[in-house]
């Protein structure tokens, strides 16, 4: 199956791979995995105290698309305020990397590792 | 026909059940194979023809359905009306945090020449797990829940592909 350029660019140089101390109370960790697949995804945002999402890291386990929507998702939600990052959709991210059919559950993985990172550090907060 | 308003278990003469009599559903498939095989048909109306292959076909797919565990419980989902979303995530930190780590074990047996024992205590260790999540998938059909079956039946599924690339590894 052939990939847009934009999949194969965030594929080759993929933006904002690694960890964050998972303890950190700044952190918040969303970890979700995709049956069909087996893809699994990890994504870390480290918000600031204003709610502001100063950073994000990822790892990702799985094909090619959903490398590249864990990446582009990073790079998206820096400089976001919470709610503004839970509103990005997963189609928000098929439609930019122009993702097949096939592979628009790579993006929704992204999308719920997202709101998962969110609940998770709201959880902490509390 | 008839044949073709049935589920897959009725027309194998199989109980709705995570497991089945697997030497039945073949007797049973072959039986009705040779029933309504197109050969049989070759003096039969257009209408007769085309009946026997759409009935053929249909069996092939129920025969092909229920032989695989995986997709026999889908397909048990989906009778009952209760299949999930294709796109639905599993989110289970622990064990999800447990398949990366198997994956990059896998990964590094790829690597370096590994004995096959070890492969070994990693595929056995594999089924175990395997084995316990058919029995929560069968705990939990049997009480209606079928959000417990499609978690089980979701990590069911990571294991099986772990295990595939594992038996890849050592038919190497």
């Amino acid at each position: 199956m052939a990939y847009s350029n934009k999949v194969l660019d965030h594929y080759e140089n993929p933006r904002n791979v690694g960890s964050f101390d998972k303890e950190d109370v700044s952190v918040g960790t969303g970890m979700v995995g995709a049956p069909a697949c087996g893809d699994v995804m990890k994504l870390q945002i480290k918000v600031n105290d204003e709610g502001i999402i100063e950073d994000a890291k990822f790892k990702t386990y799985g094909c090619g698309s959903a490398i590249a929507s864990s990446s582009l998702l990073t790079e998206w939600v820096k400089g976001k305020s919470l709610t503004e990052a839970s509103l990005i959709k997963n189609t928000d991210i098929a439609e930019e990397l122009a993702l097949p059919p096939v592979k628009i559950h790579c993006s929704v993985l992204a999308e719920d590792a997202i709101s998962a990172a969110i609940d998770d550090y709201k959880k902490k907060r509390k | 026909m008839d044949i073709l308003k049935k589920n897959f278990f009725e027309i194998f003469g199989l109980p709705v059940s995570i497991n089945i009599d697997l030497v039945r559903l073949e007797k049973s498939y072959t039986s009705l194979q040779k029933e309504f095989h197109p050969d049989k048909f070759s003096n039969s109306s257009d209408y007769e023809k085309r009946l026997a292959l759409q009935i053929s076909s249909y069996l092939n797919d129920g025969y092909s359905v229920l032989k695989n565990i995986i997709t026999r419980i889908e397909y048990i989902l989906r009778i009952e009306n209760k299949e999930a979303d294709e796109n639905k995530t599993l989110q289970d930190s622990n064990f999800l945090i447990e398949q990366l780590e198997l994956n990059e074990m896998i990964e590094s047996l790829k690597h370096d020449n590994k004995n096959n024992s070890e492969i070994d205590i990693i595929r056995k260790n594999i089924i175990e797990k395997m084995d316990i999540l058919i029995e929560s998938i069968e705990q939990g059909y049997s009480k209606s829940n079928y959000e417990s079956v499609w978690v089980n039946l979701s990590k069911y599924k990571f294991y099986n592909n772990h295990l595939h690339q594992i038996e890849g590894l050592q038919s190497k």
